[in-house]
């Protein structure tokens, strides 16, 4: 409308430099993000075929991958193609409904003050202040939930309704200006309504300004996908945008400079190119100072783009090699241990510590009354042995004598009593609770009713006995958990009143110092009972580390121990072979898996459950980070015990295709056409390995005529949605063995008895005789029937495939060559109680402090 | 008279914005899906658990009886009682007995005011160090740039801000960690905001850069184009030709002139950034308010997004009203 009212404005427009240089920009970033894709293969199809490369990372730059492929070895140039078509067009979009909006509310409420009506101006204005002041990560995190699905259309639709609000104002002051000249005072006393003249006389002047608002909108809106796609908060995988392609590559800066430089480059040549065209159409519509008209070589873009190849032409540092140590082979007594994770930790309370990090500092605070050896079979700890009686339904502790607490108190079974009450006790948020309940006189306890419990007996000074409901082999098991590790006398009863500074316990390390948002200190136990342990004085883990500054932190010889490193780290450190003698990979406790849910269509059919099964690779993943392993029984294989390996998920995409047609929904792969008409949602969480995972196991199953939509939702939400009943059909499901027995495993994740109104059995899946095998394995105590018991509970999931197992993760660790005595198994990780450090010649305290490690609390003491 | 009923105007209406953008966000956070509890209790907590936590952190109550508790007990006496005990559990002294009670977070496992109280120096420092630096490039550069409009250096500097400007920050901040950080090791990596003297102000630095550059690509141009404005005035003129040098003439009179906007806009920047800087913060691991958003909007801890939100919202407010009111003392035009 406004280029036919004014014919001559695209040409006034490229009569400028500005002009001429923003057609270029923007030109070329329309030829490649609509023209280009012709010729290019397609942006979402990983090619696993690619040799990784040399580094270990993916694959780089080459003359059938221009500008070489991404982490899930995807063509880079393809992705920037269509995510250069969807930033486009959601800022393009979004822009536009932006100035429609202002320019409405603007001019309304102008219009609106002037016609007396000054209430509704204020009320628009008012709104825009809430607007204004809103928490915007909350506004968009809302919408999206709402929606239930970020997509280009919710994206389009939050952006516009938000990036208003500035150009109202502007417009607002500009349209109370029109409105007050003669001309406009003239035409209402000729009769023209207000709305005659907001349309007639207000639109037109406010158009130039609002054009030129509008193209450094657009800009904006670029900049805002881009940080929503950072923050996993955009558009969902796996649609490229500019904004998620920048997010992806972050840890891919030092290995693949490119990955990052290349959607950067994009974002700011759109910038640049609409910020030449507003400048252009300020000259153009005569909005801009006459001076501005001067000719302007395009610094800007020279600056931009020299950046840009200094950032991929800088030569790549390669991987320091490890520092020379002394070499010394008896343990040395001293130092201090420095750690780094990604997480935060919420509490040192053994009773409450939910996650992996946490219990992990958890142990080294607090003996547990038994443990586990290398080998997996239990060992002594607090307590020396035990003994079964009445047939398995009474389990007698005896304690290890001379054992003292960190503050001083002497151990005994009281202890053992008080500290399991302390963690039963009605008010105690423990997560773990519910694994004692066949203790006799739990409900009773737990509930209130009884002031103790009854079935934790103080048989003697340094004797428990525990008293069952049902015989269960697992009680041993159970007693190596850290929730019912015994604390200090000296610990409130209640968990709500224990602070940080009241815990204590009889460990190896005592609690020096904790803060949720910057880390904990853990200093040597003095009086630990077993003689000349632990060797270090003292342990410092800093919290919200990201992984790739540990990385640059290990480099700098500010962590000894890191075991978080970021996929491409752990590549490229396997790919050096001076590291291997200082990293290892431990296996561990955790199954990866797709539950299929079996009471909902399409999967309540066992076929299509099987075509899943048959469907799926994981073994490809191991490309993408080098610590997976795929994963082919419910159990994984860290578990200590010897099953027959006769049945096992094995990739077989003719079987798949065999398994659709007996299910009645035969796929031709050749035309594409058959398969489960529907798509199919499939829940995790976002900016996970499992979401990666899953974008690879979409295009697997898309072979087979299955075609999924992720669902990527907050942790909160994916457990209240896995939890509920017929409500999500298909997803991830993790699950870490609490104690080594392959009973954790299928109980709770496969038994009927945990389907309730929240559910732990995501599959929902009920199998009388699975039941039947998982309480016979509960009372056996003898290995080899155990043994048999689980290989045909693994044969049953085998057959009715409602958990498809794919992955089990390792963690990759990687030490500075001074550290010494610390090994790993999966039951034991960050064990370091028995681990010291070669000290640094001549390296004084004092000296190692300038190194740059500050501990995070320097200035609390 | 009238500046004063100006400004107690914009404070009450300032109070109740916030208390208006408190309630949405709590609002928001209570009816969004999902369960919080059962994400804090770790994903293998038997469902029985879940349930006892829910009781124990008081989030089985529908989310208008927690709300109106959350209000009534805002400010209160503490009646002798001190603050971080029993009944006053999530309470944190205030001055004259009186408890502000933020409520508690259960992500945390910390009462809401304690967490503030914590975290917003570190916000409010990484504010002020980013808008020092975001004045003093914007006044050296865009003086420049004013001083010779339309010269090589003009358009340098307006090409330099305009690239600037469109990198996202957090690009911006993964550069500067890789190249000072990791590079050139001249910086520490991240975290860092507890060590004293030297050491911290080499911690700031990257994350103040980071924020600083983007908020100078916008103050460099506001500073050209109303410099340059000011500069072409017949009263420059007038005091060039008393034999004032150029210098003086800009810094004192034009400068003087053109300060309003300027100011007015770094006290908004100011204001916007000591709710907490999202991205930076993660990045560098700085302790402050946008970190804790990030968390407690990830985590749905109502009690914590409110928190941050009536901290956040407040100092947009309160840096609105005192650039109306610096507006007014520098710009007598404004008066009217």
């Amino acid at each position: 409308m406004i280029l036919r009212a004014r014919p001559g404005l695209a040409r006034r427009v490229l009569a400028t430099t500005d002009g001429r240089v923003a057609l270029v920009l923007l030109g070329s970033l329309t030829f490649l993000s609509f023209v280009l894709p012709l010729f290019l293969p397609a942006p979402n199809a990983s090619d696993f075929s690619i040799p990784a490369g040399a580094d270990g990372g993916p694959p780089a730059a080459s003359s059938a991958h221009l500008l070489g492929a991404d982490s899930l070895y995807r063509d880079v140039l393809s992705r920037l193609a269509a995510g250069g078509r969807v930033s486009l067009l959601v800022a393009c979009v979004a822009a536009a409904i932006a100035c429609v909006v202002g320019v409405g509310v603007g001019v309304g409420s102008a219009a609106a003050a002037r016609a007396g009506a000054r209430w509704a101006d204020g009320l628009a204005m008012r709104v825009v202040d809430v607007l204004l002041a809103m928490p915007f990560l909350l506004f968009v995190t809302t919408i999206g939930v709402l929606v239930g699905r970020t997509d280009a259309t919710t994206l389009i639709f939050v952006l516009g309704l938000t990036g208003w609000t500035g150009l109202s104002r502007v417009v607002r002051s500009r349209a109370l200006v029109v409105l007050s000249q003669d001309y406009v005072l003239a035409s209402r006393a000729l009769g023209g309504g207000i709305g005659h003249v907001a349309w007639r006389h207000v639109l037109p002047n406010v158009m130039p300004i609002t054009i030129v608002l509008g193209t450094s909108l657009v800009g904006s809106m670029i900049l805002a996908e881009a940080v929503l796609g950072y923050l996993a908060v955009g558009i969902h995988p796996p649609q490229a945008t500019w904004g998620r392609m920048l997010h992806e590559a972050e840890t891919l800066v030092v290995l693949r400079p490119l990955l990052v430089a290349a959607p950067g480059a994009c974002i700011v040549a759109a910038m640049l190119g609409l910020h030449r065209l507003g400048e252009a159409l300020r000259l153009a519509t005569g909005t801009a100072p006459e001076e501005a008209r001067a000719r302007r070589f395009p610094l800007d873009v020279a600056i931009a783009a020299g950046a840009l190849c200094l950032l991929v032409g800088l030569p790549t540092k390669e991987l320091a090699p490890p520092p020379e140590v002394a070499t010394a082979e008896t343990p040395v007594a001293g130092g201090e241990l420095r750690l780094a994770t990604s997480f935060t930790v919420r509490t040192l309370d053994p009773a409450t510590a939910p996650d992996e990090i946490s219990i992990a500092l958890v142990r080294l605070v607090y003996d547990r009354l038994l443990t586990f050896d290398e080998a997996g079979q239990l060992a002594p700890a607090l307590a020396e042995r035990f003994t079964w009686e009445d047939g398995g339904k009474r389990l007698v502790l005896h304690l290890r004598p001379g054992v003292r607490f960190q503050d001083g108190a002497s151990f005994g079974a009281a202890d053992v009593k008080r500290s399991i009450e302390r963690a039963l006790h009605p008010k105690s948020p423990s997560p773990g609770a519910a694994y004692y309940a066949n203790f006799e006189g739990y409900d009773a306890y737990r509930s209130g009713k009884a002031a103790e419990l009854a079935g934790v007996e103080v048989t003697a000074e340094h004797v428990v006995t525990f008293r069952l409901r049902e015989p269960d082999a697992t009680l041993p098991s159970l007693l190596t958990l850290s929730y019912v590790s015994p604390v200090c006398p000296s610990v409130p009863q209640s968990i709500a009143d224990t602070t940080e500074a009241k815990l204590c316990g009889a460990g190896p390390f005592r609690i020096d110092r904790f803060e949720p948002e910057g880390g904990v200190r853990l200093v040597r136990n003095d009086g630990y009972y077993v003689p000349g342990i632990p060797h270090l004085d003292a342990i410092q883990l800093d919290f919200l580390v990201r992984p790739q500054a540990q990385r640059y932190r290990f480099e700098r010889g500010e962590l000894d121990f890191v075991r978080e490193l970021s996929g491409a780290d752990v590549m490229l450190v396997r790919a050096d072979a001076r590291w291997a003698p200082h990293s290892n990979l431990v296996e561990s406790l955790r199954a990866n898996a797709i539950f299929l849910n079996t009471e909902m269509p399409p999967f309540d059919n066992p076929d299509l459950r099987r075509a899943v099964s048959f469907a799926v690779d994981p073994s490809v993943l191991s490309k993408v980070r080098a610590d997976t392993a795929p994963l082919a029984r419910v159990v994984p294989d860290a578990v200590p015990g010897h099953r027959t390996p006769s049945v096992e998920r094995r990739h077989d995409v003719a079987a798949a295709l065999e398994a659709m047609k007996r299910a009645g929904y035969p796929y031709d792969p050749a035309t594409g056409e058959g398969g489960w008409p529907e798509p199919i949602d499939y829940v995790t969480v976002p900016d996970t390995f499992e979401q990666s995972a899953a974008e690879v196991y979409q295009q697997q199953l898309a072979r087979v005529g299955l075609r999924i939509r992720l669902r990527l939702v907050s942790h909160q939400t994916y457990l209240a949605e896995v939890q509920a009943r017929r409500r999500a059909t298909m997803g991830w499901a993790g699950w870490q063995a609490d104690y080594p027995d392959p009973l954790t495993f299928f109980d709770p994740k496969l038994v009927s008895s945990a389907i309730g109104d929240v559910s732990q059995n995501n599959s929902f899946y009920a199998s009388p005789e699975l039941d039947a095998l998982v309480a016979r394995a509960r009372v056996e105590t003898d290995g080899s029937v155990r043994d048999a018991l689980f290989s045909r509970a693994e044969e049953i999931v085998h057959h009715d495939a409602p958990w498809i197992p794919v992955t089990t993760s390792r963690v990759f660790e990687l030490r500075q060559p001074r550290l010494r005595g610390y090994t790993s198994t999966p039951l034991s990780q960050l064990d370091f109680s028995r681990a010291w450090l070669i000290p640094k010649d001549g390296a004084a305290p004092a000296a190692r402090a300038a190194l740059g490690m500050r501990s995070f609390f320097g200035r609390a003491r | 008279m009238r500046t004063a009923w100006l400004v107690l105007r914009r404070c009450l209406w300032g109070v109740l914005l916030v208390v208006g953008v408190t309630t949405v966000a709590w609002a928001l956070s209570s009816f969004l899906p999902g369960d919080p509890v059962a994400a804090a209790m770790g994903p293998q907590a038997a469902p029985a658990d879940v349930e006892r936590a829910r009781k124990l952190y008081g989030l089985d109550e529908a989310p208008h009886v927690r709300y109106g508790r959350f209000v009534s007990r805002l400010v209160h006496r503490g009646r002798g009682d001190a603050a971080g005990k029993g009944e006053h559990a999530s309470c944190a002294d205030a001055s004259g007995g009186l408890h502000v009670d933020l409520g508690y977070s259960f992500t945390y496992r910390r009462p809401v005011a304690e967490l503030v109280k914590k975290k917003l120096p570190a916000s409010l420092e990484l504010a002020v160090a980013a808008s020092l630096i975001q004045v003093l490039l914007g006044l050296v550069l865009g003086g420049l740039a004013a001083a010779r409009r339309g010269g090589g250096i003009d358009h340098g500097v307006v090409g330099a801000s305009v690239a600037l400007g469109a990198a996202p920050t957090f690009v911006v901040g993964l550069l500067l960690q890789y190249l000072f950080a990791h590079r050139l090791g001249a910086f520490p990596v991240d975290g860092g905001y507890a060590a004293r003297g030297l050491e911290h102000l080499r911690a700031i630095a990257l994350p103040a850069l980071t924020l600083g550059f983007y908020g100078a690509a916008l103050l460099v141009r506001l500073v050209r184009s109303e410099l340059g404005d000011a500069l072409a005035q017949p009263y420059v003129l007038a005091v060039r030709a008393r034999g004032a040098s150029r210098v003086r003439a800009g810094v004192v009179h034009a400068l003087r002139n053109a300060s309003a906007p300027i100011v007015q806009l770094t006290v908004l920047e100011l204001g916007a950034l000591a709710g907490g800087a999202v991205v930076t913060e993660r990045l560098f691991r700085w302790p402050g308010l946008g970190e804790m958003a990030v968390v407690a909007v990830q985590n749905r801890d109502a009690q914590a997004i409110v928190g941050v939100t009536i901290v956040a919202s407040s100092a947009i407010v309160l840096a609105s009203v005192v650039a109306d009111l610096l507006g007014l003392a520098l710009d007598p035009r404004q008066r009217d």
